[in-house]
């Protein structure tokens, strides 16, 4: 972690943390109920009120220093008028001031203030980027968290000061704590496209940092499931204390951990660096027969688990029912069949979920195929049907990489294989490596041969079998007022490039009003429909951008309203985590 | 005071920030391109919605000099595009330098280069 990492996610540690205190301290003194505790109370927040507003400020002033490079106080100016960062920190830096300015009363307008700045937080970091549903799933999460840790302190200081208004306050905290732990999970279902999915959670180290996260909240929840259950209702305030020690201490740890997070790139955009030796088979979810065997696995394994919870916290008060529970579960378990795990993983390598950073454009695609019939055409041939003239002396036979084999294999296990070979299973080398390749060669030459097969799936009617994605070609139409990409249909709508009359929700885009598909665009296509293309071609892209339906003239009106209809109700999916 | 916050300040940024956020998702003219007339514009897009005033774009000839080139503004109001009008190029060699910083306040940069003939 650099010396910047370290002080930015300090400074906004200590002011998310200021302010989830203060808030702490309100909600605390409403449940303990008791007119002293909740004035001392209310009477603690204001110094972390006032912490939240300096680390904030120097949180803003650091942000501003290290992305303007410029000299202070230009750097802080230029954030505070030019970004949105700037804009959402002047805002809550002013909630957090107009809580410290309200009268000591009005303690619901207060506990308003810091609420709406803490809300606040997902649009200073990633929420920023996200979908609006998103962000507010990342709002909910941080209240939610925010409430939860930051009123465990003033639990335990409450409990220590007054034992009975302490004990008051834990047990009504229970209820709140379901509360915000249902909150909390919905938040995290909101923000789980940002970690990039098991193999973002795995293989990148904000993955890595939200594992470390979940531990500790699993460790909070435990202790907040056995004070609410037993040691609240019981009386126990010494272990009711350690526990509550525990998950505050844990509580802390979150919320650095959180600040830290925030500073770096979620797993969905991060490089993956897989560090198993198997992965989940590609197509796994597509492939009924093994998802229901998967399911027939999993599912009674997550019914006993939940048994086994709700055996627990009834243990106390019906202890045969929680028997009951357990023989159940264990019944499951022992009936739950277990399959062999070969056709679920495949072999994987580091590069498995790793993927173009660039989109397929008509350059790449001609780059990909120079340096395929540069590097690879004299063993796989000219056409990569495995062909070539130097296949004969090969130790094994050049595979066709034309083959619908090859679009079930992910694009990170090609980058791999291009770049350091590969051996037989006998351990002799099968291919050599190309070291000498950059990665964005590698990647081009993988996208070229994923052209080359999905060619070869055009079928006679003009239908992709594994349609490929356009390439990306930016264009001006007349009468269109923005730019229009091909591979990037606007609205995920379907796209026409022809001359015909499209049917009803299709856009239609005039060749002649767009100017045409200029010659490296055509060059492009050529490769990706496997032949000469004629002067005025015709295609029908889908909302996601993928080429579906190729024409070599305009086709019959019922034959466009056909293509759109059936591209429709059969959209495409990407192969080899191609996106 | 002033002096020793901005030495502060300084000093937390002399370390380079590894943070990479909005990838380059397509690129006019593209990487490695050839073009046979000049083109009229850079045109950037990326994954991710752009700080305008925190994002620079720089053209260099083959011989590393940075051309004039007016500042990058949102092309047709897409905040993840820059363009950059250009004025006439000559036949050679050109390098195109891109910075910029996501709206979550992460920086991310890299270059390419294209042949005009």
């Amino acid at each position: 972690m650099s010396l910047e990492e370290l002080a930015l996610a300090g400074l906004r540690g200590l002011h998310l943390g200021g302010l989830a205190g203060a808030a702490g301290a309100f909600v605390v003194g409403v449940l303990a109920a008791e007119g002293g505790t909740r004035a001392r109370l209310a009477a603690w927040a204001r110094p972390l009120l006032w912490a939240a507003l300096i680390f904030g400020a120097l949180w803003f002033a650091v942000q501003a220093q290290i992305l303007t490079r410029r000299g202070w106080p230009e750097a802080q100016l230029l954030m505070l008028t030019e970004t949105g960062f700037g804009r959402i920190m002047a805002l809550r830096l002013a909630l957090t001031a107009l809580a410290l300015v309200l009268p000591r009363g009005a303690q619901t307008a207060i506990l308003a203030a810091i609420l709406a700045a803490l809300a606040l937080q997902p649009l200073l970091g990633h929420g920023a980027a996200t979908p609006w549903l998103t962000t507010l799933a990342g709002a909910l999460h941080v209240l939610a968290g925010a409430l939860w840790a930051g009123s465990l302190p003033w639990l335990l200081w409450t409990l220590r000061r007054d034992p009975e208004a302490g004990l008051k306050a834990a047990r009504r905290f229970s209820p709140l704590g379901v509360g915000l732990v249902a909150t909390l999970g919905l938040g995290l279902w909101g923000l789980w496209p940002l970690t990039g999915g098991i193999p973002g959670i795995l293989g990148t180290d904000y993955g890595r940092a939200l594992l470390i996260k979940a531990g500790l909240l699993a460790l909070m929840l435990a202790c907040a499931f056995a004070n609410g259950i037993w040691l609240a209702p019981a009386g126990r305030r010494r272990l009711l204390r350690l526990s509550l020690c525990v998950e505050a201490l844990a509580g802390i740890l979150v919320v650095l951990v959180a600040a830290w997070l925030a500073l770096q790139p979620p797993g969905l955009h991060d490089r993956v660096v897989w560090p198993f030796e198997r992965q989940p088979a590609p197509g796994l979810r597509e492939d009924a027969f093994l998802r229901d065997r998967l399911l027939r696995m999993i599912l009674p394994g997550a019914a006993a688990a939940g048994l086994v919870l709700a055996a627990l916290a009834l243990l106390r008060q019906a202890r045969w029912i929680a028997l009951a529970l357990l023989l159940t579960a264990g019944f499951l378990l022992w009936r739950t069949p277990v399959f062999p795990a070969a056709p679920f993983l495949r072999p994987a390598l580091p590069t498995s979920f790793q993927t173009a950073e660039t989109r397929r454009n008509p350059a790449s695609l001609q780059q990909g195929e120079a340096l395929y019939l540069r590097d690879c055409a004299s063993c796989h041939g000219p056409d990569a049907r495995g062909a070539g003239p130097q296949a004969t002396g090969d130790p094994v036979w050049p595979p066709d990489l034309t083959a619908p084999w090859f679009l079930q294999t992910r694009d990170g296990d090609w980058f791999w294989r291009i770049r350091h070979g590969m051996t037989s299973r006998e351990g002799a080398p099968s291919m050599p490596g190309f070291p000498g390749l950059s990665d964005a060669e590698i990647w081009r030459l993988v996208d070229h041969l994923r052209g080359r097969a999905s060619a070869r799936s055009l079928d006679r009617r003009g239908s992709w079998g594994i349609p490929p994605q356009a390439p990306a070609l930016r264009l001006r139409c007349a009468g269109e007022s923005r730019r229009l990409d091909l591979s990037r249909p606007p609205g995920g709508a379907l796209l026409y490039w022809g001359s015909g009359e499209p049917p009803a929700g299709v856009l239609r885009l005039d060749p002649e009003a767009c100017g045409g598909l200029g010659p490296e665009m055509r060059a492009a296509l050529a490769l990706l429909t496997g032949g000469e293309l004629p002067a005025s071609p015709e295609f029908l892209i889908d909302g996601e951008g993928f080429l579906r339906w190729f024409w070599p003239q305009r086709p019959e009106v019922s034959a466009l309203a056909g293509a759109a209809e059936w591209t429709r109700a059969n959209p495409a999916k990407a192969s080899g985590g191609h996106h | 005071m002033k002096i020793g916050l901005s030495a502060f300040l300084a000093a937390l940024s002399l370390a380079s920030p590894a943070f990479a956020h909005a990838h380059l998702d397509s690129a006019s003219p593209a990487e490695g391109a050839v073009l046979t007339s000049p083109p009229e514009e850079i045109l950037l897009a990326f994954t991710e919605n752009l700080e305008l005033a925190l994002s620079a774009v720089t053209l260099r000839d083959a011989a590393g000099e940075a051309l004039e080139i007016p500042a990058p503004a949102h092309d047709q109001g897409d905040p993840r595009s820059l363009r950059v009008a250009l004025p006439d190029l000559a036949p050679g060699v050109y390098r195109v330098e891109w910075s910029v910083t996501s709206v979550d306040t992460h920086g991310s940069q890299g270059e390419f280069s294209f042949t005009l003939k």
